[in-house]
């Protein structure tokens, strides 16, 4: 018996839940013969994916649940009573009905027990519409236990449904020599090993055919580099959504869709299909979006090359290494070339919206110059980026004088400057107006101006004398909102010690010969170190467990339980980082978790 | 004592024979007999007035004792101040509460006040401090100071179950009251009368005991005192010195002569008595001179000590009868805190917090300096309903309330033994009719919840759900 007995029954469940959903539309199955045929050509994966538009591929699943990382967030989250109601609870009732099953009819725990139901792959093939035809392909490892375990819920189904649905007995039919039986508008048959399901009569006659010529070693999950899963939607099904209809015009009708969304809509506009696939070892988990381009030239939006501006170029200047000081929690670099998306705005947007977003640019002219700037919003946003960085990292000093318990993170932002001149001439003095007008508020702020290294620091501070502290909260002293200019880039965030870390880092990336440059195409990088976020929660476990008492009610001890599960997951994460990245053929998104064992650092 | 005497007997008689029993045998201590035992109706009274509320092995065990020894267990955990598990929470809560000012939230200094009126080992202790809050009402609407508005939920704290004197004293050099009843401009020459009359009116006295002489010549005695720097501090140039005449006493007095001379008053030790006969025995019979004079005359002789009249009121015939047993509505911090004690779950405090001022009861924010009225004036339509759909939220919470899991502690099955379970649970009576009734309801609801997939205990839980709900919406819920 593997130790982690009970691992990811919720995962499991999610498996067994998709299994069952067919299952109600596409009724469990008796078992018909082994395949045969001389001509084995067919693949459990194959099968379901003639003209599907979307495919599901579950290779193994209880392959999943090696991966170390898996293995301790679930062993951490049974920890935790907010999980354990959840587990226990009404909504989860079916999903222990079916765990019960997986245990009874394979006499295995629920581990093994779906191991030898499973492991020979779980496929999904949905294709047509109104309503769409559903196929499923399920290899088990165990023809006996396959079989037990149809029988077995048979009878609970029959128990439940009847005699609403079917009588005592499901009717069966045949089609060759293979049975099947129906359960409302589903039929499913049972294949040697294999259990097959569809939600039409035709469908599970086409999945018993293929069945013949399926070669039962020749199996997806054989190759070495295949995902643990995968889901494929075809570009013009996912394009034909009805919310993304409206999103994916082309010039588009909202100025924020190509604002805020313009390079990913693009991407989505222009893929022959959506593959997103999840990879895993026992160390690592890597999930990768992918979106080919479509070759073809009858497709509408082939004569577009997409918008530019939004992402890097594929082959011009890309993102900015990730800016990581000491106690980095959170690191991002992206790129957004505003001067060029506004440069082509004519081109992205139709003629009436056009001409809104540039009587509405004039406008903001009107409006800033109440704050001293002669720009318009398209003039200010055309002095900044096309790189911009972000990070959120622990504090180590406070500008202070009032002893704080704990230290909350800063989160900074770094533009680079595409006019500094520009820039200087025009945010500077709205920054200050603002902090101006910060000053006079009932915030009770003072500006100070520091010198850090050459470079002119403007430092928003809290007034903390002795009164200011006694009547008002003390969160506020975690802040100290500082804003400056170094090394061609504009800084701004929420601490001075933050900002200052941040220029140390800009030097040595302006000094130093051997910058790590991410690789050309790469439009955007994160990186989460769950590390150091554990840091922070073991030293905000005070300020947490408290909150944990007064939005939930909880009893001391129990909140200092959850509290310290919360560090446990964390722990259990190691490193997760991003990618996007561009390239002629396609643009591909890449999730990336690192167990912490086996983080280089 | 002579059965026929015995407030016991004359509780079949009705109340106009109860009120002719001498009112020293009203306050004699209630000793369980054949006909008028030790049951679970008396423990969870007794738990309900002196705490908010019991669980179910609460009761159990309170059934397993007497009431001497429950009461003597729930008084001195409270009054001990050296108690181990009570220092430990002392400590952990004020961490909280660092925390809540911290945030300048006084949503969050709600919560924690009600986390510990759910969690203290020393619940009488806070009891008292809700209702001493509610007597020095003080409303952080005016005083805008979270820090002071706790500084004084902590003297009230201290001093709950202790001296009458001491905390009247504590309570009139307070900062938060001081700038409550415009201390702060109360000076020599023009003297703010509001900080004199309250402390006659609505503290010490009641109405009808002083004169409008006796609050001026007090308003002059309290001059001097304003808030510098949240400290109350005494300015001599701003202090009316001369000779004051205050309810016969003729000096040259000030703040604390004020109180000591209200407190030498006879009408002190009554008017403080009907309070607490007001928060412990009913909030609906007004009691008689005569039928609290034994506790009065003695009350002063024992130096206003409050834990000692809680305890002889809480020991008392009259407070075990049907004169004290549901006479009381109870408030929205009784309703919500009973209701989750007695589910043995938890709730959010910030969301409690917002209820209690949804029904009426807003913590740190009394209306007026009279405080809550209280009675029959928490329940309206809207209140009502509130608190329908409250007692709904809290029995179909799955996560923190869940009366299922209680059936499932305690082995309670079948529909007639869960609609018992729960009529005792929070009403500790079971009339045999309203049982029936409750029992058909659950029949039919199981019927109805016969559902393709759902499994036996999921439908149990769900009727037990509904049993709790039901009960929680009865009227006699609403009385404690």
């Amino acid at each position: 018996m593997l130790p982690i007995v009970n691992l990811s029954k919720g995962l499991r469940c999610w498996t067994f839940g998709i299994c069952l959903v067919f299952a109600v539309s596409g009724t469990f199955v008796r078992i018909g013969y082994a395949a045969e045929g001389a001509n084995a050509s067919e693949t459990l994966e194959s099968m379901v994916a003639p003209q599907s538009w979307l495919t599901i591929s579950l290779h193994r699943p209880s392959q999943l649940f090696e991966n170390q990382m898996v293995q301790q967030l679930y062993a951490a989250a049974l920890q935790s009573r907010q999980v354990q109601s959840a587990i226990n609870s009404d909504q989860a009732d079916l999903y222990r009905k079916m765990i019960e099953l997986v245990e009874h009819s394979t006499g295995e725990t629920f581990n093994t027990g779906l191991q030898k139901l499973t492991d020979g792959g779980l496929y999904v093939g949905v294709s047509g519409d109104n309503p769409p035809r559903v196929d499923v392909a399920i290899g088990a490892q165990d023809e006996a236990a396959l079989a037990t375990f149809v029988t077995q819920f048979e009878t609970w189904v029959i128990g439940r449904v009847a005699p609403q649905l079917t009588g005592e007995s499901l009717p069966t039919m045949t089609y060759g020599n293979v049975k099947y039986r129906a359960l409302g508008p589903a039929r499913y048959a049972v294949v040697g090993n294999v259990l097959l399901m569809s939600n039409r009569e035709e469908g599970l006659h086409e999945l018993i055919d293929r069945s013949r010529h399926l070669n039962t070693s020749a199996s997806a999950s054989t190759t070495v580099d295949a995902p643990l899963a995968r889901l494929v939607i075809a570009g013009d099904k996912l394009r034909s959504t009805p919310n993304l209809q409206a999103a994916l015009g082309w010039p588009a009708s909202d100025p924020n869709l190509v604002t805020f969304l313009g390079g990913w809509l693009d991407a989505l506009r222009r893929c022959e299909h959506f593959d997103v696939s999840l990879h895993a070892t026992s160390s690592e988990m890597n999930v990768v979006a992918s979106l080919p381009y479509q070759s073809s030239s009858s497709a509408a939006f082939q004569e577009t090359v997409g918008l530019e501006g939004y992402f890097a170029p594929v082959d011009g200047p890309g993102i900015a290494p990730l800016l990581i000081p000491e106690g980095t929690i959170y690191s991002s670099s992206w790129y957004r070339d505003y001067r060029a998306l506004w440069n082509q705005r004519a081109d992205s947007v139709i003629p009436d919206v056009l001409k809104r977003v540039e009587e509405g640019n004039e406008l903001t002219k009107t409006q800033f110059s109440q704050f001293g700037v002669q720009a318009t919003l398209s003039e200010l946003l055309s002095t900044l980026g096309p790189q911009f960085r972000s990070v959120v990292a622990r504090q180590f000093g406070s500008p202070y004088n009032v002893e704080l318990n704990e230290q909350f993170p800063a989160a900074a932002i770094v533009i680079r400057l595409q006019d500094e001149e520009g820039f200087r001439r025009h945010f500077i003095p709205l920054l200050k107006t603002l902090n101006l007008i910060a000053m006079f508020s009932q915030a009770q702020m003072v500006t100070q101006s520091e010198k850090y290294r050459d470079v002119d620091l403007n430092v928003l501070m809290f007034a903390d004398d002795e009164q200011a502290v006694s009547k008002g909260n003390r969160f506020r002293f975690h802040f100290s909102p500082t804003f400056c200019i170094s090394h061609g880039h504009f800084l701004s965030g929420s601490s001075v010690d933050l900002i200052k870390r941040l220029i140390d880092e800009l030097d040595i990336e302006t000094t130093s010969a051997s910058s790590s440059q991410p690789a050309a195409g790469t439009t955007e990088l994160q990186m989460l170190s769950a590390a150091e976020a554990d840091v922070v929660v073991r030293e905000l476990r005070q300020q947490i467990v408290y909150r944990l008492l007064i939005s939930q009610g909880l009893a001391k001890e129990v909140a200092e339980g959850e509290a310290d599960l919360f560090s446990k997951v964390l722990k259990s994460i190691g490193t997760v980082t991003t990618a996007a990245t561009r390239s002629p053929e396609r643009f591909e998104y890449q999730l990336h978790i690192k167990h912490p064992a086996h983080t280089s650092e | 004592m002579p059965e026929t005497q015995s407030p016991s007997a004359a509780q079949d008689a009705g109340l106009q024979e109860f009120l002719h029993i001498p009112p020293e045998l009203l306050w004699q201590p209630y000793v369980p007999n054949a006909s008028d035992p030790w049951d679970a109706v008396k423990v969870a009274h007794l738990y309900r007035r002196t705490s908010f509320g019991a669980s179910y092995a609460e009761i159990q065990a309170g059934l397993k004792t007497d009431p001497e020894s429950l009461v003597r267990q729930i008084l001195n955990t409270s009054r001990n101040k050296n108690d181990d598990d009570a220092i430990a929470f002392e400590h952990d809560t004020r961490q909280m509460t660092a925390m809540a000012l911290d945030s300048g939230n006084s949503r969050e200094l709600q919560a924690v006040w009600l986390y510990r009126m759910l969690h203290s080992p020393q619940p009488l202790l806070e009891r008292m401090t809700l209702f001493w809050h509610n007597h020095f009402a003080t409303s952080n609407a005016k005083v805008r100071n979270l820090r002071l508005m706790q500084r004084q939920q902590d003297s009230l704290r201290n001093h709950a179950l202790g001296s009458f004197d001491d905390l009247m004293q504590e309570m009139t050099f307070d900062p938060a009251m001081i700038i409550w009843l415009d201390g702060n401009t109360n000076q020599k020459g023009k003297p703010n009368e509001n900080y004199a009359r309250e402390i006659f009116e609505l503290f010490s006295l009641g109405v009808g005991n002083y004169s409008e002489a006796d609050i001026q010549e007090a308003a002059r005695a309290l001059t001097g005192w304003s808030v510098v720097n949240d400290e109350a501090v005494f300015q001599s140039p701003l202090h009316d010195a001369g000779s004051k005449s205050i309810l016969g006493e003729t000096g040259r007095w000030t703040a604390g002569d004020v109180v000591r001379i209200a407190l030498a008053q006879p009408a002190c030790p009554k008017f403080v008595v009907r309070k607490l006969f007001r928060e412990f025995i009913s909030d609906s019979l007004e009691p008689t001179d005569e039928m609290i004079a034994p506790l009065v005359e003695e009350f002063r002789q024992r130096n206003y000590d409050i834990g000692w009249i809680v305890g002889r009121m809480v020991r008392s015939w009259l407070f075990y009868s049907p004169l004290a047993i549901g006479q009381k509505v109870k408030s929205p911090v009784d309703f919500l805190v009973g209701s989750v004690k007695s589910l043995e779950g938890t709730m959010s405090l910030v969301q409690m917090a917002e209820t209690c001022q949804t029904l009426g009861q807003n913590l740190y924010f009394p209306p007026s300096v009279k405080g809550w009225d209280g009675g029959y004036l928490w329940l309206n339509s809207t209140t009502l309903l509130q608190r329908q759909n409250m007692a709904f939220s809290i029995a179909g919470n799955t996560r923190t309330t869940d009366p299922a899991q209680l059936t499932e502690k305690y082995n309670i099955e079948g529909d007639e033994t869960t609609a018992t379970f729960f009529l005792d649970l929070f009403l500790q009576q079971h009339d045999p009719e309203i049982v029936a009734e409750m029992t058909r309801y659950l029949q039919e609801e199981r019927l109805k919840l016969k559902t393709t997939f759902q499994s036996d205990s999921s439908r149990e839980a769900q009727l037990a759900r509904k049993a709790a709900h039901l009960t929680m919406t009865m009227p006699e819920y609403q009385l404690s």
